[in-house]
C-alpha cells in the first residue's frame, strides 16, 4: 500500500509538472484502483468466515474427500444440497469398514457396519466437515485472530488460506483454505503452538451440482448384512440434575451438550458435559467409582486428544479433547461438589 | 334434597312441590339416592318382593365359594382400602435396597489409593462418547457407536 502511494504521489506531482494528459489519466485510474482496494480492505474481514459458513449450508454440490486423523486417514464421500429450504447431506466412508451418514433438516441417522451387523442409529446433529462453524462466530472472533494467507490450488479449484490463530494457549490454530468462487473450506488443518499438525481434511475433487433430484439420498443397502434399528438416542429421558458447580473453565469455552447416561448393571449414572468455543471441543466426564475400581489421576496423550483424569469425592473426572494440555487440566480441575 | 325426597315418597308434598322436586332431581342426578329411596319405601311398605330366584342364587353363590380352613374374617379385620397402606413402607424397602446396592457398588477412596492414568485406563467407551458428541470427522462419528 504504500510503494502505491509513493507511486500516485509521484504521478501527481509529475501532472502537475508537466500538464500532461497521459499523466492525469494515469492517475485518474491508479486513484480508482486504490480507492477499491481501501474500500475492500475497510470491510469487516470475518465476512470471509461468515461467507463460509453461509455456503456449507446453502450449496450444492459433491466429492471426495481425505480425513486424517492421527495416522489415520480415511476417504469420505459426501453429496449436500439445499431443496425446498431443506437440506439434505450424505457420507459415505469409502475405505475400510463401511459407514454412512443420512441428514434431513435436523434428522440425522448413521449406519454403521459391524461384521454382519449395519446399525442404524438417530444421532445428535453434529458439525461435520465442511459445516465446522458454529451458527453463531461471534466466539471465534474473540479468541482467534483471522489472517489472510496466499491463493492455493485444492482439488482443482483456487482457494484463499485463512488463518485463525488463538490469542492464547487454551486452543489450536485452524488454517482454512476456502474456494475463491463459493467460499467453501476445501480444507482445514488444525495445528498445535509447535506447528505440529493434529488433525487435516482436505477435498481431492469436488463439483457443484444443479439436479435437484434427490435419488441419490438413500442408504447403500447390502441384502447380505442383517439391519438392526436403534431409535434410542443416548441421554434422552434423563433429566439434567446437577450436583456439581464449574467452577473456572478456560475462557471463551462455553456448555455445548450434556449427556447422562446409566450405568448397565449398576445403578449409577455417568456424566458427560461437552464445552466448545467454536471450533474446539471437551468432553468432561462424571462417573462414580466403582467397587474394584482404583481412581486414575494424570494426564495422557491419546493420538490427537489430550486426556485429564482426577479424582473428587468418590468420582472419576476425566476430560478429553483436542485440545492443549493445559486447556484438558483446566477442565478436570473445573469441577466441584 | 334428601329430606324432600323422603316426603315425596311419604306422600307429604303438594302437586307444585312434587314438580320442583322432580325437576330438580333430575338436574343433580340423584339417581342412585332416588331408586334407594323407592327401595326403602317398597320395603317399608310391604310391597317389595325381590327377586324371584334370590335364594337360589344366594345358595349356588354359597356354594362356589372355597372351603375355609383356616377360620373366618373377623370385622376388626384390615378393610381393603387399607391394604395401601403397605405401599409406602415397600417403597421404603425398595429404596433402601437401592441405597445399599449403590452403596455396595461405589467405594470410597482416600487420595493415597489413586494410581496414575495409563492408556490401558482410556476405556474405548469414553473416546467414542466424546467422537459421537464433539468430533468433525465424519468417520469417527460413525465408529462411535453407542451402548444402551
Amino acid at each position: 500500500m504504500q510503494v502505491h502511494l509513493q507511486m500516485l504521489a509521484f504521478l501527481f506531482k509529475q501532472a502537475i509538472k508537466n500538464n500532461i494528459m497521459f499523466y492525469r489519466l494515469l492517475f485518474i485510474f491508479l486513484f480508482s484502483l486504490s480507492s477499491v482496494g481501501i474500500s475492500y480492505s475497510n470491510e469487516d474481514p470475518w465476512l470471509i468466515i461468515d461467507n463460509a459458513a453461509q455456503a456449507t449450508k446453502f450449496l450444492n454440490y459433491k466429492g471426495i474427500f481425505l480425513s486424517q486423523h492421527d495416522k489415520d486417514i480415511k476417504s469420505i464421500e459426501i453429496t449436500h444440497a439445499k431443496i425446498n429450504n431443506q437440506e439434505f447431506i450424505k457420507m459415505n466412508v469409502l475405505d475400510g469398514s463401511p459407514g454412512e451418514v443420512l441428514s434431513q433438516g435436523k434428522t440425522i441417522y448413521v449406519y454403521n457396519t459391524i461384521e454382519n451387523n449395519v446399525i442404524i442409529q438417530k444421532r445428535k446433529q453434529q458439525r461435520l466437515f465442511p459445516a465446522i462453524f458454529p451458527s453463531n462466530i461471534d466466539s471465534i472472533k474473540k479468541f482467534y485472530r483471522l489472517s489472510v494467507g496466499k491463493n492455493e490450488r485444492i482439488a482443482g479449484r483456487l482457494s484463499q488460506l485463512v488463518v485463525l490463530s488463538p490469542i492464547d494457549t487454551f486452543r489450536y490454530s485452524h488454517h482454512l483454505w476456502l474456494d475463491k468462487k463459493t467460499s467453501l473450506p476445501l480444507k482445514i488443518i488444525v495445528a498445535d503452538q509447535a506447528g505440529n499438525i493434529i488433525e487435516q481434511t482436505s477435498f481431492t475433487q469436488i463439483s457443484m451440482i444443479k439436479d435437484e433430484s434427490l435419488d441419490w439420498f438413500k442408504p447403500e443397502v447390502d441384502p447380505l448384512k442383517n439391519y438392526i434399528f436403534n431409535d434410542h438416542i443416548v441421554g434422552h429421558g434423563i433429566a439434567k440434575q446437577p450436583f456439581w458447580t464449574i467452577k473456572k473453565i478456560p475462557p471463551g469455552y462455553k456448555e455445548v451438550d450434556f449427556i447422562t447416561k446409566r450405568i448397565p448393571g449398576l445403578n449409577i449414572l455417568s456424566h458427560q458435559l461437552v464445552f466448545s468455543d467454536g471450533l474446539s471441543y471437551v468432553s468432561l466426564f462424571i462417573k462414580p467409582i466403582t467397587r474394584g475400581q482404583k481412581p486414575k489421576v494424570g494426564q495422557l496423550n491419546l493420538g490427537v486428544n489430550n486426556i485429564c483424569a482426577r479424582y473428587h469425592n468418590g468420582y472419576q473426572i476425566m476430560a478429553v479433547g483436542s485440545v492443549p494440555l493445559t486447556t484438558c487440566n483446566n477442565f478436570s480441575e473445573s469441577i466441584e461438589f | 334434597m334428601n329430606e324432600k325426597l323422603s316426603s315425596l315418597f311419604d306422600n307429604e308434598l303438594e302437586s307444585h312441590e312434587i314438580d320442583e322436586l322432580l325437576m330438580q332431581s333430575n338436574k343433580q342426578k340423584k339417581n342412585n339416592n332416588w331408586s334407594y329411596y323407592q327401595l326403602i319405601r317398597d320395603v317399608i311398605q310391604k310391597n317389595h318382593l325381590g327377586s324371584k330366584d334370590l335364594t337360589k342364587n344366594i345358595i349356588d353363590a354359597i356354594e362356589k365359594e372355597p372351603t375355609q380352613l383356616g377360620g373366618f374374617a373377623r370385622n376388626q379385620d384390615v378393610p381393603l382400602e387399607n391394604k395401601s397402606n403397605y405401599w409406602p413402607i415397600a417403597a421404603s424397602f425398595a429404596a433402601l435396597f437401592v441405597i445399599g446396592l449403590t452403596s455396595l457398588n461405589l467405594t470410597e477412596f482416600k487420595s493415597g489409593d489413586s494410581v496414575t492414568l495409563v492408556e490401558a485406563d482410556i476405556p474405548i467407551d469414553l473416546i467414542n462418547d466424546h467422537y459421537a458428541s464433539a468430533s468433525s470427522n465424519v468417520s469417527l462419528f460413525i465408529q462411535a457407536s453407542y451402548k444402551k
